[in-house]
């Protein structure tokens, strides 16, 4: 499942990616949040099931429609990636095997021990992050070290979790993973690598990216809803 | 308070409740915020006509400096109205969301229909 806001120019080849690293029966499903550009025609022209949102409404409600969907469709395992390319097709499978061994959220995980290089960010970033990550260990006594990853693979269990109960802020899959261990359900992070931005804009940045870091923050330790 | 004063905040009330009257008749505003609006400008055109409600009512309180009870009594109503906004403003957005997440699964069922009925068509097969 990609979510995608304006990135025509990345997300048919993400598609043909996702297929080739799948063996088995696969459906490829794009969620496009209102986007302005032919996110949609392209997506469909590359053989993936189009979600349209008639207007935009962030990151947090694509989600939730594409678990709605897999949920109604009874889908056994759901993955989420990026529409940009900065997640690599052929770490599918290791998220999926992951989920095969009896995880039911699986994290790709950019700050991983075992990356080889860990991916830079800035030190906000880095800042905002381990903030976060204190708060879940905190809350939900799960230890991440990348929680704030779009690249997660889960089984029908959390896809039905999700379906209902995600969120729909932006970073609000913090939120679902909150919800997620609250609901017992076992987390597991695997490492990735991550690749550069291949196209489209970033979805929140400065003090946008702040805002919702410290919403989302709190909403985890509050325990709430968004 | 001085006649002047006493005129000018009634006439303030006055226009108060007119736009009140007009938003509820013409503008669409729902009746539950109509008479929120209404009891409030009532209130301003009491205190406004009669001062001297406010300064009984701060004797009562044992307030001694009667306008400030006014403010304090005022800012309070407009917090809780702002809160109250807060709580229905969210409520909204998540209803919207939730509407349009079934707009995009019901265009999606549209269209799978759509392309079934084709193929149908082209196959020669009908019911």
């Amino acid at each position: 499942m990609i979510p995608a806001y304006n990135e025509e120019s990345t997300v048919g080849t993400v598609i043909a990616e996702v297929r080739r690293a799948c063996s088995g029966p696969v459906e490829v499903v794009v969620v496009d949040d209102g986007s302005d550009d032919s996110t949609a025609k392209t997506a469909a022209a590359a053989g993936g099931t189009v979600l349209r949102l008639p207007v935009n409404l962030g990151y947090g409600v694509a989600l939730r429609l594409g678990f709605r969907y897999a949920a109604s469709r009874q889908w056994d395992h759901a993955l989420v990636l990026d529409a940009d390319g900065q997640h690599i097709a052929t770490e599918i499978p290791a998220l999926l095997a992951a989920c095969h061994s009896g995880a039911d959220l699986v994290l790709g995980s950019r700050f991983h021990p075992d990356c080889p290089t860990p991916y830079q960010v800035s030190r906000t970033r880095r800042m905002a992050m381990r903030l976060v990550s204190r708060v879940i260990r905190h809350r939900r006594g799960v230890a991440l070290t990348d929680p704030t990853s779009g690249f997660w693979a889960m089984s029908r269990p959390c896809v039905e979790l999700f379906s209902k109960e995600l969120p729909s802020g932006y970073l609000d899959n913090l939120l679902g993973l909150s919800i997620a261990a609250r609901a017992g359900l076992a987390i597991k992070e695997v490492p990735v690598t991550m690749a550069p931005r291949q196209g489209g804009q970033p979805s929140a940045t400065g003090a946008a990216l702040v805002f919702h870091y410290l919403r989302a923050t709190l909403a985890v330790f509050i325990g709430g809803r968004s | 308070m001085s006649l002047t004063a006493r005129i000018v905040s009634a006439l303030l009330a006055a226009v108060v409740v007119a736009i009140i009257l007009k938003l509820q008749r013409r503008g669409g505003m729902g009746s539950k915020y109509g008479l929120l609006w209404m009891a409030t400008s009532v209130v301003m055109l009491v205190l406004a006509a009669a001062p001297d409600v406010a300064d009984t009512v701060g004797d009562w309180l044992g307030v001694e400096y009667t306008p400030s009870l006014v403010f304090m009594a005022a800012l309070g109503f407009v917090l809780i109205v702002l809160v109250q906004y807060s709580w229905e403003l969210s409520r909204s957005e998540q209803r919207i969301q939730v509407l349009m997440e079934e707009v995009a699964l019901l265009r999606r069922e549209l269209e799978d229909l759509r392309s079934g009925e084709e193929l149908d068509d082209g196959s020669g097969v009908s019911e």
